[in-house]
């Protein structure tokens, strides 16, 4: 099986898995980071976003051979005193949790690229996550929180 | 003076077209990256598992076929629930992204190509 060197959360890893091996496995099963979750593996639910060069990806999706020589990031490469982490405690944000990991990666992905977005913005982005607790009104409370919090 | 009336003339027509572009383009960004970029990739060349999206080729797809593919889904693809506005805007930056040019797309060319499409399976 070909070997891949993945750059993850600052740590460089080495992989053996297939090529067409979905990023999402290699992290679960392989390097045990447990935090991206999956939902439903056909990229429509958001709980197994992680970030590709900043850029949230959904993780189910994207072959490991993809992401040879990008930075990623994962949700355990994002210290607790985060302005996002935080805000999401302020606001409780979380009911059962399981989607939210794919929330805080995306909403975090979002802040890098537009640090004060609007309502519509924060709706634009966080389309593609999906939480059946519907946890949807605390979510955008803590971005826009985390908006202001945020240090530049 | 005359010149610079027509220059003027000349720029506010020019900017038009423009303006709309970079409006649509960058909402079209967003929702690409919310939507399409863990699959088609950020230069929109695809991976292993799914089809380039950046090719003339690709892009010889008919609007009909793009809205179809975005509304109903297709082979490995699910639909994917977008507004009218979302689908002009992220069509707009397809076709204008990755050396890639063309004309704006209008919402209401949508509005009616979604209409036309409802119940017909159009292939490339």
């Amino acid at each position: 099986m070909p070997r891949f060197t993945l750059n993850i959360n600052e740590i460089e890893y080495t992989v053996e898995a297939p090529e067409r091996m979905p990023i999402l496995w290699v992290l679960r099963d392989h390097l045990k980071l447990t935090g991206s979750k999956f939902g439903c593996g056909i990229g429509q639910c958001g709980a197994c976003t992680i970030h590709a060069d900043g850029i949230p990806i959904r993780g189910c999706c994207v072959p490991v051979k993809a992401l040879e020589g990008k930075v990623l990031r994962t949700i355990e490469g994002v210290p607790g005193e985060h302005p996002v982490k935080e805000s999401w405690r302020k606001f409780d944000v979380a009911q059962c949790g399981y989607c939210q990991t794919g929330q805080i990666m995306s909403a975090i992905a979002l802040l890098d690229r537009k640090p004060n977005p609007t309502e519509e913005e924060i709706n634009r982005a966080m389309k593609g996550n999906i939480c059946r607790c519907g946890t949807y009104k605390r979510v955008k409370n803590a971005i826009e929180e985390a908006s202001k919090n945020q240090i530049t | 003076m005359r010149y610079i009336l027509i220059l003027i003339t000349l720029l506010a027509f020019g900017c038009k077209k423009n303006y709309q572009l970079t409006e649509a383009y960058d909402r079209g960004k967003e929702v690409y990256i919310t939507n399409c970029i863990s699959c088609h990739g950020s230069d929109g060349s695809g991976n292993l598992l799914y089809p380039a999206i950046n090719s003339r080729v690709a892009n010889a797809m008919t609007l009909e076929r793009a809205v179809w593919v975005i509304t109903q889904g297709s082979q490995n693809m699910p639909s994917v629930d977008l507004t009218d506005q979302e689908i002009t805007d992220v069509l707009n930056y397809i076709q204008n992204s990755w050396g890639l040019e063309t004309e704006v797309i209008s919402i209401d060319s949508i509005i009616s190509l979604k209409s036309t499409t409802k119940n017909a399976a159009i292939y490339p």
